[in-house]
């Protein structure tokens, strides 16, 4: 009889189980203080695994030079922690988009080894890789004394692993998702009776559709139907890049040809031009920041943005327009809508002395508990285990956009002559949209222009 | 042995050694007054040292180095291609450039007109407060907006003129000046002037208090003859207070000049060589070859254009002002 007793006790304790809890997982979603409290276990676990293998790089301060950008901010706070377990010090150095290149590749070509983890943006990877300034980290990533087991590569969304790839090697960690779509709000849509048959906000699908949105939004000074980030920036060219493809347009085809110039170019950079007319006086000096500040501010009704923003518009201290944001693909012509991705990775420079205790923090800095934790305080999680969680979802409507955007994203090329194409981009769509200068000349002169880079750098055959 | 023992002696040295640098030296020094014995001018030269090796590491070694430059094709984003000696073709490539020639023309503008300007209201404020302004408050005041970081001065004016929220916009609508939705940095026909304001508004100060301290120490015999003459206030301005004022004002131009020719801070900040190429001045041009293409090589050739040029206006501003010196 002690027998069976004995063997029965397991499946009676499993049936006490199912009958105690199954009821409770139907009954109530897990909340976020549970998600928070099991992400703050495994940042322990990984903490305490990091500081076992950092034991010879205790002492040692190391030196990140990253964007000054909200998940920058994450970082930089949640760093204490990782210091404290580990004893390597992180000295976070914050630039601006283009001064972050500045000192970062003054610093690789002299090979002085300032700086030890580099969050670089994906487009310079072909730049940076090819230049000899980047390790590739494979060996890092398949070494287990090196990688935590629960470190989990494959959670991360696969274009922004192959974005920061190169020839079949990873190069940098994804750690910041940036994607670009349209932020809009809420009530103004309903204001404006832009509803669908349920009187919800009815967010546009195509380019004509955008814009007569736009134009109904429209209602200066009170608001604006738009934000532009028109000034002579890299941000007027990775808002012009989506309406490109939203025409079905390409910057050049699979033989570098360039295809600009074409009639979907045409017809999407008047497009642009027309969009510009409903933004606010002075858009054209404009970048991502001061987009983020009107819409917070409420000042424009929808613009393009960096999905990166999504706490800023969540935030009392500093938005007008708290819980009435909503985000959607850029409207397009296209089969499905194209977002712009715009993401950085955590590269390791080749002129580092310190090579892994900069691994080790990179690793660290792109875990998922960092990054979960991290959620509503600057994070911009690279993880699609984070953008699935509902309760996530339900708190922040970006997060069902970018896991819906993330698969579909548009690039910018990641050739290293990209900047140079880049910068005369920037001049010619400044001039169409502050200068008056028409579109198709405009057009004519970047494609003549990035024709001679290609070919100068013997892309074409 | 009397001093002028010393100054045959070494002439007569000088020349028998042969030495035409060595001569031509001492009889510079002997122009100005320095009739000094071989070992004193040993000791001269070797307190001189220090600063011509310091010059010569800081000035003339990065001057050379820069040239070298402009005869490569150095571009750090591309290390793993190497470099080359190219010879002239940056210089052929840059002087065929209408980007390039824009951007000369565009910063010849904006050193004319701001330097015109500030001049001419720098003249006139120091002429009213001439005699008149005692207080050293505020004369320190006056110091506040060239003792301003020029990113500073770029960020607080990017503000006030913002098309939306800014102070300057609206003043101007309210007048009618400016159209509703027009914004100064953001309009290719408005922008460079909106720029060249502020560095009106940043250096005008300047012009005042050197043309004030060149006004309060003119002597006074020339005013009391024009006094006694019964001389008109337009006659004693134009016959002997820019006359004797003519040093003081070249050299208040000629350090204008230099500096707003280099102009680069407020530009970047207000409208980075924006919109289209509107306020695109050399140094931003510099800056955007050299740092946001990393074509070092080609950021180094438009550097040595500016030095030039720099050099030219240099040269031209003070030979007049030692022909004003040898006529006065």
């Amino acid at each position: 009889m002690s027998k069976v007793r004995k063997s029965l006790l397991p499946v009676m304790l499993s049936v006490l189980l199912v009958v105690c809890f199954i009821p409770q997982a139907f009954a109530a979603e897990v909340s976020l203080s549970d998600y928070i409290e099991a992400a703050k276990v495994s940042h322990q676990h990984l903490l305490e695994w990091l500081a076992k293998v950092s034991k010879p790089y205790r002492g040692t301060t190391i030196r990140f030079i990253t964007e000054t950008t909200p998940p920058s901010d994450w970082t930089e706070e949640a760093a204490a922690e990782f210091t404290k377990y580990t004893g390597i010090k992180v000295i976070v150095e914050r630039q601006a988009h283009p001064h972050l290149q500045e000192k970062a590749l003054m610093d690789f070509s002299a090979g002085t080894g300032i700086y030890d983890v580099f969050n670089g943006d994906y487009s310079w990877t072909g730049k940076y890789v090819e230049a000899g300034y980047v390790i590739p980290l494979d060996d890092y990533l398949n070494n287990p004394n090196l990688t935590y087991f629960d470190y989990f590569p494959e959670d991360f969304y696969a274009g922004f692993w192959e974005g920061t790839s190169w020839k079949g090697h990873p190069y940098g960690l994804p750690y910041d998702s940036v994607i670009q779509y349209m932020f809009y709000n809420k009530a103004d849509f309903e204001n404006a009776g832009i509803v669908d048959a349920e009187g919800n906000a009815s967010f546009p699908r195509t380019p004509d559709e955008w814009l007569a949105d736009v134009k109904k939004l429209h209602n200066p000074p009170k608001l604006y139907g738009t934000g532009i980030q028109g000034k002579r920036h890299l941000s007027v060219v990775c808002e012009y890049l989506p309406i490109l493809w939203a025409f079905k347009g390409q910057l050049y085809d699979s033989n570098y040809n360039v295809t600009l110039d074409s009639e979907a170019g045409l017809k999407s950079l008047k497009f642009y031009k027309e969009l510009s007319k409903y933004a606010p006086p002075g858009a054209t000096t404009w970048t991502w920041d001061q987009v983020c500040t009107a819409l917070q501010q409420h000042i424009v009704a929808m613009s393009m943005l960096w999905d990166e923003n999504y706490g800023a518009m969540e935030d009392p201290t500093q938005s007008k327009v708290v819980g009435q944001i909503r985000y959607g693909p850029v409207p397009s012509y296209t089969e499905k809508p194209i977002s712009h991705y715009g993401g950085s990775s955590l590269f390791i420079p080749a002129s580092s002395k310190k090579k892994i205790a900069a691994y080790l923090f990179s690793q660290w800095a792109t875990s998922k508990p960092v990054q979960l934790l991290g959620v509503g305080k600057g994070a911009s999680p690279t993880r699609r285990s984070i953008y699935t969680i509902p309760i996530l979802r339900k708190m922040y409507p970006s997060f069902v956009a970018t896991d819906k955007a993330a698969p579909v994203t548009g690039w910018r090329p990641r050739i290293p002559e990209w900047d140079d194409m880049a910068e005369i981009m920037a001049r010619e769509l400044n001039a169409v949209l502050a200068a008056n200068k028409d579109p198709e000349a405009a057009l004519k002169v970047m494609a003549t222009e990035i024709d001679k880079i290609l070919t100068e750098a013997g892309y074409k055959k | 042995m009397g001093k002028s023992d010393v100054v045959e002696k070494g002439r007569t040295s000088a020349y028998t050694e042969g030495g035409g640098v060595k001569v031509w030296i001492k009889e510079k020094l002997e122009d100005f007054g320095f009739a000094i014995s071989k070992t004193q001018r040993r000791f001269a030269l070797a307190l001189l040292l220090p600063a011509v090796v310091v010059l010569a590491l800081v000035g003339v070694f990065p001057a050379i180095y820069c040239g070298w430059l402009s005869l490569t094709n150095i571009n750090l984003a591309r290390a793993a291609a190497g470099f080359k000696y190219i010879g002239f073709e940056n210089w052929e490539n840059l002087l065929r450039s209408p980007y390039f020639w824009n951007s000369f023309k565009i910063t010849l503008i904006f050193m004319i007109v701001a330097v015109s300007v500030e001049f001419v209201l720098g003249l006139g404020i120091a002429l009213v407060l001439a005699g008149r302004l005692r207080s050293k408050f505020l004369r320190t005041i006056m110091l506040i907006p060239m003792i301003m970081a020029p990113v500073v001065v770029g960020l607080c004016f990017y503000y006030l003129y913002d098309g939306f929220f800014g102070i300057i916009p609206w003043m101007l609508r309210k007048i009618g000046i400016l159209g509703g939705n027009i914004a100064p940095l953001g309009e290719a026909n408005i922008a460079l002037w909106a720029v060249v304001a502020v560095d009106i508004w940043q250096w005008t100060p300047f012009m005042v208090l050197i043309l004030l301290a060149g006004l309060e120490s003119l002597p006074v015999a020339p005013y009391e003859a024009a006094q006694v003459d019964n001389a008109s206030k337009w006659q004693v301005f134009t016959k002997i207070t820019l006359p004797l004022l003519r040093p003081v004002i070249l050299i208040a131009i000629l350090l204008r000049v230099i500096d707003a020719f280099k102009v680069f801070d407020k530009i970047y900040v207000l409208t980075a060589g924006g919109p289209s190429s509107a306020t695109d001045v050399l140094s931003m041009w510099t800056y955007r070859k050299s740092f946001l293409r990393f074509n070092i090589s080609l950021g180094a050739t438009v550097s040595l254009i500016m030095l030039y040029v720099v050099l030219i206006i240099c040269v031209f501003l003070s030979t007049v002002l030692t022909l004003e010196r040898k006529r006065g």
